[in-house]
């Protein structure tokens, strides 16, 4: 039956409300709020994008005028690639979640509309989202590079078309990924051990990836004595990467001004292809995949082994432990800390071990070894800072039991402990043991069994105490009710956030004061280096326990 | 001069002046409106005299700054090199140190009410004049390089040693005649602490020189001793702040001006070895000395936040970047680093020790405001002495380092700025004013971005202060609380009932509780008692206070106000022994739901120390009596809610609690679950225990309960038995209605009445009315 025009209008409007009925509170502050703030706000965003640019112009000219780089069409194509992939699958990971896995779909579906309107509001909130976050980067890049490498005007009259599908093309092609992937993580859900394979797989997979790709410039990365030969490394490795680009290679070729008449309309073809893609395939699909969230109720069966009694501390590292296993975010999580943060090490180690020229090689390995494992653990420490919050109203139970606070979080810092130990020690290994690739690249590193054993050491007391720090965070501000209400879906829990700042702070200190210590006495410099550590440790420990008695008994659920 | 004179003169001074003093007594000065004590009046201008006189022999010749006691390195010009045998030059030095020290204490003295100072000044105070008089030739040799009666330095100084003495004897005649000789033991010691604790702040700058000779490394270049003085002036400030935060205002103030005045004597000591133009205290940290002084000396606000704002950034630099020249012990060394050292700490310690509060951003700006002033002074000044005829010795003027290469010889990029961009203002035919007027402008711009950075810096500092101050402020109520606990116990086990009488019982004495932010009491002056074999219901509207005064009885929420007492146990104060009586089950099914039931319970029994046999037990016999024996091992997610419900029942009930609290238990249950739970906590009263329930469901709530509480408004409004609303021919649901529709007209009142009577009285006085049913 054909629709009538004003079905058709009403459905636009029906889209229009749902869109702004997601959009809520954002929508809402932006008209309503205080109107100088606001303009303030605009004023420091456009003050940051303006930045951003700038900082870009600079390092592309800088790059072009000083180290002779190629600003070219592949350079192009192989940025627009490399960030198009982690766009798709960043929008793929989060469709899912807005799509199927949203709790405000019980809401949504439950509105008198259809549901292509509700796919379609959430695409265009989704979208709109995105060309947000392209002022940050994409945008910046764009503009950039047309400054730094002034390929032509077709460059400029081509920028927002070609911005325009940068942004769309990851929404759209995440919306029908998405459709496949929500099956096959609900399948992996139930089978949390298969699930743990295949994302130990992909990341292992992307590990060699990388590896792949870095063997494709000259080996070792010795700058500057390879200089010339690393710069036409870096155009092959382009070309080669480039080579997987499929249709991206339109864009850098279309921008540059290349057979404009044929690649353009390629583009616009694809870009209409995956449109109709996505709504022909994954928008008649979305309410069976957004209901089935709700009908799938797991029913799992777990057996317990019968009289078995606890000690307090090892009921509660049961429980954490228990919980973590049959979370797959938390399995996810705890995978990538135990493999990928011991690949980006080592990736790094590769590219570093340039440095071991320099006089203070080794003490500078040791300090960026050093800096870059506690950021890296940094980030996953900060979970600590939503420790208490993140048991959300289940927090009432420990609240209520006669159990000592201290033995609930040692706990809980236990699980994260035994983690980052884990990351520790598979870095460390990494980076003592010469794994040999592809095209013959491989680390060796020059620092010695005892050096790497201090190093652990170190990493192992600064990481232990800011995992006491972070918590000590959410012991003082926690955010409970955010959890309460939000689930696990609080993404901006600013005690994380801070959590992170200061993480990446004690890193680059912890960094350069043991580059120092070791330069000034090499031998007394790792004592003293190691006595701050402890100190560091031994304060946190005190200033944990002192905050956790003083605020525990404020916390409520 | 003659010595015998001046003891005399000295001794006949002090008793006159103590004397007179003793006449001024009561008596007072009127000048316009103010009153001043005739007797401090005269006490504080002999004490500004004094440092009138002392100020002469700062600025002058002082032939020991000269001097080395190691021969071999006489690079300078001794002027009295065979003046002093060693012995007698170090009796001298400590003479001239603790006699800076006398007179310092002696010029705050009137100003403050120290008593370690008076008796300093009192019992240390008179040796030390003595030995300035039986020394009086030795020591202005040592300033003058040779004996001369009748040297203007001599008249000073002897003036100086009269007027400081008849201070001290005046000081001792007042202990003495007073007969203030109580605790005199004490009192010496603390006078022993006073000296070590301000030795530092006098030492006399040219100490090591002299004794040490020229020997050690140049304190730059981050070597050894420059670390130990970055160390130092970073340790210095917070050692201080620890050690005197928690002294009166008074002490820490004393502190701080007995700090700046050694601060001042310390730099311009070293004035007489500084010629031409070059000499003005006009570089930025210089500049601090004397604003310090003048700040804490006469409160000026303004002075202080320039200090606090502009000249630590400056001097934290400095000390960084010192541009010290030869061994460390020399003296022109050692007064850049009291300079500098000083310049940091003053201020710091003039905000953390709350003598001056902390600035806004308005002062700033005013600070910012200053600096400009400063700097364009100061290039203004440099660009003309530079070029005129009136910098006779040649040498470069650079204040703030604008004019010389400091900064460029470090930072190479600003050389073509400098160069590049210079305006020159012909005053006369020799005379000129050079401006580098960008790169003036751009150390400017850059010291305004390292002043917002110690702006940001100091902010975090005060957060992490206000932080550990309130950390230790918990840490003393606790430590209070727990005395108290242990008072009350009267000698007994912690873990024994604070109130044995209330076992078995819920009893809550004048409970009341307010949320952070909010001035509202949401639960207000709440007494109640039930006891043992009850079922007890609590019931009131949405926001009565309910779930509030459950959770602060289940040990969830403080208590802000009262006690509450499960089964004899304070669950503020003795909250394990309490908790482990008690079993809750809240309102919002919080249990985790990737736990299967069985997992969950046993998990809730671990907590509450439940052995494995009554654990497996208590199981089984409440998973039958649930029916929930099919799914006790499928995950919680998979539950309905009735199960969950159950789950939780199970869990409060698994360690047998004597108390059992529900909060809205019945919400969303179907029939069978509900009636379930009602035989349920039924059966738990039968046995003793208490059953404490809130609900909606009124006709439940009449029916299984022993006695009922009503609550309106964070307000108890009766308790009573179903059997008694009956003898009133009430339901319980019309006298909760009636309780309702009050509450609410009370709260359309309030808000009615909000434009006309906002005050916290008028709202307090509607709460208490909110509970008067018609």
């Amino acid at each position: 039956m054909k629709r009538t025009k004003e079905e058709r209008n009403s459905s636009v409007r029906r889209i229009k409300y749902l869109f702004l009925l997601q959009t809520g509170d954002k929508w809402r502050a932006l008209r309503e709020g205080n109107k100088k703030a606001l303009a303030f706000r605009y004023f420091l965003a456009t003050l940051g994008v303006v930045a951003i640019t700038a900082a870009l112009i600079f390092l592309l000219s800088y790059l072009k005028n000083t180290y002779q780089f190629n600003l070219s069409a592949n350079l192009l194509t192989s940025v627009v690639f490399i960030t198009q992939i982690f766009g798709i699958v960043s929008c793929t990971a989060s469709m899912m979640n807005v799509l199927y896995l949203s709790r405000e779909n019980g809401m949504l579906l439950a509105f008198p509309c259809n549901y292509n309107e509700i796919f379609l509001s959430k695409i265009t909130v989704f979208s709109v989202e995105e060309f947000k976050k392209s002022f940050f980067f994409v945008l910046p890049f764009l503009v950039s590079f047309g400054i730094a490498a002034a390929p032509g005007i077709a460059y400029w009259v081509l920028l927002v078309p070609a911005w325009l599908m940068m942004c769309l093309f990851p929404v759209l092609l995440g919306a029908t990924i998405s459709i496949g992937a929500i099956y096959v993580k609900r399948f992996l859900d139930k089978h949390i051990w298969l699930y743990a394979l295949v994302v130990a797989l992909a990341i292992v997979g992307i590990f060699m990836l990388v590896i792949h790709v870095l063997s494709l410039i000259t080996p070792p990365l010795k700058l500057v004595t390879t200089y010339v030969q690393f710069l036409a490394s870096l155009d092959n490795a382009f070309a080669t990467i480039n080579k997987f680009a499929l249709f991206y290679n339109f864009f850098g070729k279309m921008l540059f001004g290349q057979k404009i008449w044929l690649h353009l309309p390629h583009l616009l073809f694809i870009f209409a292809g995956v449109s109709a893609v996505c709504f022909l395939v994954a928008m008649p699909f979305y309410f069976r995949a957004a209901s089935g969230a709700a009908e799938t109720s797991r029913n799992k069966t777990h057996k317990v082994k019968k009289g078995k009694k606890h000690s307090l501390f090892a009921t509660f590292l049961k429980k954490e432990f228990t919980l973590m296993f049959r979370t797959p975010q938390q399995v996810n999580s705890a995978l990538s800390v135990i493999l990928v943060f011991p690949m980006i090490t080592y990736v790094l180690n590769i590219i570093i071990t340039a440095i071991n020229t320099n006089l203070y090689g080794n003490y500078m390995t040791v300090a960026f070894n050093v800096m870059i494992i506690l950021s890296l653990l940094g980030t996953h420490n900060a979970n600590c800072a939503q420790a208490i919050s993140s048991e959300g109203s289940e927090f009432a139970v420990l609240k209520a039991a006669p159990s000592n606070m201290m033995t609930m979080t040692w706990a809980k810092l236990t699980v994260t402990s035994i983690v980052n130990l884990i990351a520790v020690v598979v870095s460390i290994v990494l980076i003592r043991i010469p794994f040999r690739f592809s095209n013959g690249l491989a680390l060796s590193t020059s620092l010695s069994a005892v050096e790497l054993v201090l190093m652990t050491l170190l990493i192992v007391l600064f990481s232990m105490g800011h995992i006491f720090w972070s918590f000590e965070l959410d012991i003082r501000h926690p955010k409970i009710a955010d959890y309460i209400t939000q689930g696990d879906a609080v993404v901006d829990n600013p005690n994380v956030a801070k959590a992170i700042v200061t993480g990446f702070v004690t890193a680059t200190l912890v960094g350069v004061i043991t580059l120092l210590l070791l330069i000034d006495d090499y031998t007394t410099g790792w004592v003293r280096v190691l006595i701050i550590a402890a100190a560091f440790l031994a304060a946190r420990i005190y200033l944990y326990r002192s905050n956790l008695k003083s605020y525990f008994n404020e916390i409520q659920a | 001069m003659n010595e015998s004179i001046l003891a005399l003169g000295t001794v006949g001074f002090g008793v006159l002046f103590f004397f007179v003093n003793k006449w001024l007594k009561g008596k007072t000065l009127s000048v316009k409106t103010k009153q001043y004590d005739m007797d401090n009046l005269l006490f504080r201008l002999l004490s500004a005299l004094l440092f009138v006189l002392y100020i002469p022999h700062l600025f002058t010749l002082d032939a020991l700054s000269y001097m080395t006691l190691n021969l071999n390195e006489a690079t300078v010009g001794h002027l009295i090199p065979s003046a002093f045998s060693a012995v007698s030059t170090v009796f001298l030095l400590i003479l001239r140190w603790l006699t800076a020290m006398l007179l310092g204490t002696t010029v705050l003295l009137p100003f403050y009410n120290k008593r370690s100072a008076k008796d300093f000044v009192a019992f240390v105070g008179p040796v030390l004049i003595l030995f300035n008089i039986i020394f009086f030739r030795t020591i202005i040799t040592s300033y003058i390089g040779s004996w001369q009666p009748y040297h203007w330095r001599s008249v000073v100084y002897a003036c100086l040693v009269a007027f400081a003495g008849a201070l001290s004897i005046r000081q001792l005649l007042e202990i003495v005649v007073a007969k203030e000789w109580q605790g005199i033991g004490k009192r010496l010691g603390q006078v022993g602490i006073y000296i070590l604790f301000y030795l530092m702040a006098f030492m006399p700058v040219y100490t090591p020189q002299l004794l040490l000779g020229y020997v050690g490394q140049k304190t730059s270049g981050f070597v050894l001793t420059h670390r130990l003085l970055i160390y130092l002036t970073v340790l210095f400030p917070f050692a201080v702040y620890f050690g005197m935060r928690k002294k009166s205002y008074e002490e820490r103030r004393y502190m701080l001006m007995l700090l700046a005045l050694s601060g001042f004597i310390q730099y311009f000591c070293w004035q007489s070895h500084r010629t031409g133009l070059t000499s003005l205290p006009l570089h930025l940290c210089n500049t601090a000395i004397a604003l310090m002084f003048f700040a804490y000396a006469f409160r000026l606000k303004g002075v202080f936040y320039f200090t606090y704002l502009v000249n630590i950034m400056g001097a934290l630099m400095a000390v960084l970047l010192p541009n010290t020249t030869g061994e460390w012990t020399r003296a022109g060394n050692m007064v850049f680093w009291y300079n500098h050292i000083y310049a940091v700490v003053l201020p710091f310690l003039g905000v953390a020790l709350r003598v001056f509060e902390r600035p806004n951003i308005k002062l700033m700006y005013k600070a910012i405001a200053a600096f400009a002033v400063y700097v364009l002074v100061a290039a203004t000044l440099d660009g003309w002495l530079n070029n005129s005829p009136l910098n006779t010795t040649g040498s470069e003027v650079d204040y703030f380092f604008l004019y010389s290469t400091f900064f460029t010889d470090k930072f190479a990029w600003a050389i073509p700025i400098k160069e590049n961009f210079v305006w020159t203002i012909n005053v006369s035919a020799d005379t000129k004013i050079v401006y580098f007027w960008l790169y003036d402008l751009a150390v400017f711009v850059i010291a305004v971005a390292l002043m917002f950075a110690m702006w940001g810096v100091y902010g975090v500092t005060y957060k992490v202060g206000d932080r550990h101050q309130e950390l230790a402020r918990r840490k003393k109520l606790r430590k209070i609380d727990q005395l108290d606990l242990i008072k009350e116990l009267n000698g007994r086990d912690p873990s024994e009932r604070l109130h044995p009488e209330g076992a078995n019982m819920i009893r809550i004495n004048h409970f009341s509780k307010t949320y952070a932010g909010s001035n509202r009491k949401a639960v207000d002056d709440l007494n109640l008692e039930i006891h043992d074999g009850e079922v007890f219901g609590f019931i009131g509207h949405n926001g009565a206070g309910k779930s509030t005064t459950i959770k602060s009885m289940v040990g969830i929420q403080t208590i802000s106000e009262g006690s509450i007492e499960i089964d004899g146990y304070d669950i503020a104060r003795q909250p394990m022994e309490a908790k482990l009586n008690i079993g809750y089950v809240s309102d919002n099914h919080a249990v985790y739901e990737k736990l299967t039931g069985r997992e969950y319970v046993s998990y809730v029994a671990d907590l509450y120390m439940v052995s494995e046999e009554d654990k497996a037990e208590r199981i089984q016999y409440y998973a039958h009596l649930f029916g929930i024996e099919d799914a006790l091992d499928r995950e919680i997610k998979g539950y309905s809610h009735g199960m969950k419900q159950k789950i939780m029942v199970i869990s409060a009930l698994i360690h047998n609690p004597k108390v059992w609290v529900l909060d809205e238990p019945l919400t969303g249950l179907d029939p069978t679950s509900a009636y379930q739970i009602k035989e349920c906590m039924r059966e738990h009263a039968n046995k003793g225990n208490v059953v404490f329930f809130s609900s909606h469901v009124i006709e439940v709530v009449e029916k299984i309960c022993d006695r009922v509480a009503i609550i309106s408004g964070g307000k108890l409004c009766r308790v009573c038995t179903p059997q008694e609303i009956k003898r009133e021919g009430l339901s319980l649901e019309q006298l909760y209605l009636q309780y309702a529709q009050e509450s609410e007209r009370n709260k359309s009142d309030t808000i009615a009445a909000q434009p006309e009577a906002p005050t916290a009285e008028a709202a307090v006085d509607q709460t208490d009315d909110k509970c008067k049913p018609e």
